[in-house]
C-alpha cells in the first residue's frame, strides 16, 4: 500500500493545479484577516494539511480546478514534480497551526502575522509560480541528490 | 481600516516582487545584440547549441536530450559552469541549465535560462 501511494505521489503534476490552490488561499486568508474571521485559519490548515498529507487528490480546491477549470484550457507548457509543492503545502500548514495555537492562547498579533506570511507567500506563486517552499525543497533536494521526476 | 491599509500593503508589496521577478526573467531570456559565441565553443554546424550545466543540475541531462531530439543534426556542446566559470560569467549564464543557440558563425540567436524556458521551448516543436 506504501509502494503504491509512493509510487503516485511521484506522477508529475499540471502545475496550474497547486497555484490554484495558492491564489485560493492567498485570498481566504486576506478576507479572514479583512473581517477578522478567525475561525478560518484553522479551517484552511486542515484543508491545506489534507493537501500535504495526501497529495493534490485530497485538496477540494485541486479537484474543483480538475472538474471545472482544466477541461476549459489547453494541456500545461510543462509538468512538475510533486513534491516540491507538496513540501511547500507541509510548510504552509505549520505556520497556519502555529497561527492557530497563536489565537488560541490569546496572541492575535503573533497570530496574523503568520497567516499573513501564508498569505503574501501564496500570492506570490500564484502570480509568478515562484515559490518559496518549493524552492526550499530543490536546495535541500540538490543537496541530497534527490533525482526530479519532471 | 487599519487591516485594510495592510492588505493593501501586502499586494502592492507581492505585486512589486513579482513585477521584479518577471522583468529578471525576461532579462535572462533577452539575446543582446552582437554577442557571439567564444571560438573554443564554436563548431562547424549549421546551428549550435551551448547547454551550460552545473554538477548538481537535475533537469540539464534531459534538457540536452530534448536538443539533440530537436535537431540531430546541431552541434551539442555541453559547458559545466563550475569547470569553467570564466566562460559562464562572459555569457552571462545566471540559471542552470542555460541553452544558447549559435547560427554556423557563432552568433547567439536564442538564449533559454533555465528549465522552464528550455522546457517550453521544446514543447513548442
Amino acid at each position: 500500500m506504501a509502494r503504491i501511494s509512493r509510487k503516485a505521489e511521484l506522477v508529475p503534476i499540471d502545475p496550474r493545479g497547486p497555484r490554484t490552490n495558492q491564489a485560493f488561499l492567498a485570498v481566504a486568508l486576506a478576507v479572514a484577516f479583512l473581517f477578522d474571521l478567525r475561525p478560518l485559519v484553522p479551517a484552511l490548515a486542515v484543508l491545506l494539511g489534507l493537501r500535504a498529507a495526501f497529495g493534490p487528490r485530497a485538496s477540494p480546491v485541486i479537484r474543483l480546478y480538475s472538474a471545472l477549470i482544466r477541461p476549459r484550457l489547453g494541456p500545461p507548457s510543462h509538468l512538475e514534480d510533486p513534491r516540491p509543492a507538496r513540501f511547500a503545502a507541509a510548510v504552509g500548514t505549520l505556520f497556519l497551526v502555529a497561527s492557530s495555537i497563536a489565537f488560541l492562547v490569546g496572541a492575535p498579533g503573533l497570530a496574523w502575522v503568520l497567516a499573513l506570511v501564508v498569505a503574501a507567500l501564496a500570492a506570490l506563486a500564484a502570480l509568478t509560480g515562484v515559490c518559496v517552499g518549493c524552492e526550499i525543497w530543490l536546495l535541500l533536494a540538490r543537496w541530497r541528490r534527490v533525482e526530479l521526476v519532471a | 481600516m487599519t487591516r485594510l491599509l495592510v492588505v493593501l500593503a501586502l499586494l502592492v508589496t507581492v505585486g512589486a516582487v513579482s513585477w521584479a521577478w518577471r522583468a529578471r526573467r525576461a532579462r535572462l531570456q533577452r539575446v543582446r545584440s552582437g554577442e557571439r559565441l567564444p571560438p573554443e565553443l564554436r563548431r562547424d554546424a549549421a546551428r549550435t547549441w551551448v547547454v551550460v550545466t552545473t554538477p548538481g543540475c537535475a533537469s540539464c541531462e534531459p534538457a540536452a536530450a530534448g536538443l539533440r531530439d530537436l535537431d540531430p543534426t546541431a552541434a551539442l556542446v555541453p559547458l559545466d559552469a563550475t569547470e569553467r566559470p570564466d566562460l559562464a560569467c562572459a555569457l552571462d549564464v545566471r540559471a542552470a541549465p542555460t541553452v544558447l543557440e549559435a547560427d554556423a558563425d557563432g552568433w547567439i540567436v536564442r538564449r533559454l535560462a533555465g528549465p522552464q524556458a528550455v522546457m517550453a521551448h521544446l514543447d513548442r516543436r
